[in-house]
């Protein structure tokens, strides 16, 4: 690629073409491989420490220790990819259909607690029918996945019928205040919920057809299991989006009256939208269970929700890959803050005031996220670069019309 | 038979009477246009046909159906289109997008499993339209960067995209400089028959250009109806009209 600059010195311009140039063309991909084949880096490093202790390589092995704190560990990832899945069904709402749910912890704690639930009654000793308890046996995670799945979209079914008929903040506080329900229903009836303990000690993570056991007891595998689950619900969120439906929801964003004066009935396209968040969000939420084996009781709080609006936020709302990259800089840092940087300042222990303040200056600064920002840069770039290939043709052209006068 | 008929159709807001007991009847292909002072119920009268406002009293009867209980979404389906006074289009959505999504209604809604691409009709469809409102060459700019007037058309061609029998426009000239606005009024013109159109307008000149009958309307009420000849000619017409 050539830039017009003279010399072979690398200059910074150099830099950003093959940036974008990278970025656009390979972005995916190259994120898609480094997932793919992150739990072995993790795992890689790791044993190069003990290699290294145990050949007597204090100084480098006390280096590379030093360097895997600021390495996200592969609970970690599981739980960053996770929020992206999270993430990416609320964008669906608050990106593209333009509604602002501060209640969706509501259906991902749904999801969590119908997974833990399943996993606490039905195994032996529990008076249900015995057929339930041996069918449940052979393919647990698979039946309590589809039924988190299926009980979340129920929820917000629901929830949306109340919902998704108010609009802007009425509808950000309808859904945050049915949400608090969920929160106080998972409090008040602890004997079922475990209370503010939360629900744990939920044994028996296993996938009956690939007779897999995920769990606390292997990250990888449980990386694994996860990335296949988040990949899949990613190419159903991406071909919602795409598809006629998909371009009706940002027609409603954009301009709900006109859009029924279209002839769209909006209220039954909101409902959908939000059934469709609210169920995938539940299925991240019965994800998120699986690696702590217990269900925590913040997943269905406020808290979780206005986590996953930051989350969204700092990627980039309305930018599809958004989330994911907003979930990675949400959790990082907040793990970086607070069991690395805390080393060295003990005000780091505040790490919510920091990510708020991080926060603040992305909504302020780059209000469009950070994938949304770059993409803007990508865009601009390639505008550039194809008026500049316009020039340089009309150019030439008249070059070789004086040539031949 | 008549394609929009009301009945006694009123709209109270509290107190204030907008629209008083309308009985008003229009015939398949005709342009009529609908004038009156500030505040005489012309837009409160063409929310009640496309169901934007829900009617006091009365009813509205298309094709000979009772629409009046039918919500906006579904008389656009019976073939009532609209476009309003102040522009209302998608504006970070293209032009082709803009008119492709009303084309859209007509055929699928909550197609979760295909793209948007392989609906090769629809995207032809409104580029047919897109040629016919003189949008062609910025197609794919986004609505809202376009110029005031090239919204007004783009409104057009939104409502165009649904094959509306009924075509109802709201003041499409506002804010149009007066060759646009001549512009404007041929373009209205070659578009009525079979298509139905109702004008409400402010500007007297396109009114009287191309209509093919006109209705005055006055505090919610029907002043006088009948050719260019006959309003101009009308006394009482005139006293609004020169009281203003």
């Amino acid at each position: 690629m050539s830039n017009g600059n003279t010399g072979n010195r690398f200059t910074p311009k150099d830099f950003w073409a093959w940036f974008f140039e990278v970025f656009d063309s390979y972005g995916v991909i190259i994120l898609g491989v480094f997932l793919l084949i992150y739990p072995f880096i993790f795992s890689g490093l790791l044993e190069s420490i003990i290699w290294l202790e145990d050949n007597d390589y204090e100084g480098m092995a006390e280096a590379l220790q030093t360097f895997r704190g600021f390495v996200p560990s592969t609970p970690l990832m599981i739980q960053i990819l996770i929020f992206s899945l999270f993430g990416m069904a609320f964008n669906i709402l608050l990106g593209n259909t333009g509604m602002l749910s501060l209640g969706h912890s509501a259906y991902f704690g749904v999801g969590g607690y119908t997974l833990g639930l399943m996993h606490a009654w039905f195994k032996k000793g529990t008076p249900v029918y015995p057929w339930i308890t041996d069918t449940f046996k052979l393919f647990p995670l698979e039946f309590s996945i589809i039924s988190a799945i299926i009980v979340s979209a129920v929820f917000s079914w629901l929830i949306g019928m109340i919902a998704s008929t108010k609009r802007g903040v009425y509808f950000a506080m309808v859904t945050l205040a049915l949400s608090m329900v969920f929160y106080y229903a998972a409090q008040t009836f602890d004997d079922l919920t475990g209370g503010t303990d939360g629900l744990g000690g939920l044994a028996n993570m296993r996938m009956g057809t690939l007779n897999l056991r995920v769990g606390i007891m292997d990250a990888t595998i449980t990386y694994y299991f996860v990335f296949v689950i988040v990949v899949a619900a990613t190419a159903i969120i991406w071909q919602i989006l795409r598809s006629p439906y998909g371009q009706v929801l940002r027609a409603v964003r954009e301009n709900e009256n006109r859009a029924r004066n279209c002839g769209y009935d909006t209220a039954k396209i909101r409902l959908m939208a939000f059934t469709l968040s609210g169920s995938l969000a539940g299925l991240a939420g019965a994800l998120s269970i699986i690696y702590g084996e217990s269900v925590p009781i913040e997943n269905i709080h406020f808290i979780t929700s206005g986590q996953i609006v930051i989350i969204t936020l700092f990627g980039g709302a309305g930018v599809f890959l958004g989330p994911a990259v907003g979930s990675f800089i949400y959790w990082y840092l907040r793990q970086l803050m607070s069991t690395e940087f805390v080393k060295y300042l003990a005000i780091f222990q505040y790490w919510e005031a920091w990510v708020g303040g991080i926060f603040i200056l992305i909504v302020l600064f780059v209000p469009q996220g950070i994938l949304g920002t770059i993409n803007n840069w990508t865009l601009n770039y390639r505008t550039k670069r194809y008026i500049e290939r316009l020039e340089h043709e009309s150019e030439s052209a008249s070059a070789t019309e004086s040539e031949e006068s | 038979m008549p394609i929009l008929e009301t009945q006694k159709l009123s709209k109270h807001f509290g107190g204030l009477i907008a629209v008083d007991q309308v009985d008003y009847s229009v015939e398949k292909g005709e342009l009529r246009s609908i004038i009156g002072p500030n505040g005489a119920g012309k837009t409160t009268f063409f929310n009640m046909i496309a169901g934007d406002l829900p009617a006091t009293e009365g009813e509205v009867i298309f094709n000979g159906e009772n629409v009046t209980g039918l919500a906006t979404f579904e008389r656009s389906h019976k073939g009532i289109g609209r476009t309003y006074q102040i522009t209302n289009i998608f504006p970070k959505l293209s032009v082709l997008e803009n008119v492709r999504i009303a084309a859209q209604s007509r055929k699928t809604t909550f197609n979760l499993w295909t793209g948007v691409s392989s609906h090769r009709e629809l995207i032809d469809k409104a580029d047919d339209i897109i040629e016919r409102i003189q949008l062609a060459d910025k197609r794919n700019d986004l609505g809202g960067t376009l110029a005031h007037g090239e919204q007004r058309y783009l409104e057009i061609g939104i409502a165009l995209a649904t094959d509306p029998q009924l075509l109802l426009l709201d003041e499409p000239t506002a804010g149009m400089s007066p060759e646009e606005s001549q512009q404007t009024a041929a373009f209205i013109q070659s578009l009525a028959d079979p298509l139905t159109i109702i004008l409400v307008e402010h500007d007297m000149e396109i009114v009287l250009g191309i209509s093919d009958k006109i209705t005055v309307l006055h505090n919610g009420k029907f002043l006088a109806e009948g050719s260019v000849e006959e309003i101009r000619e009308n006394e009482e017409v005139q006293r609004v009209y020169l009281r203003e």
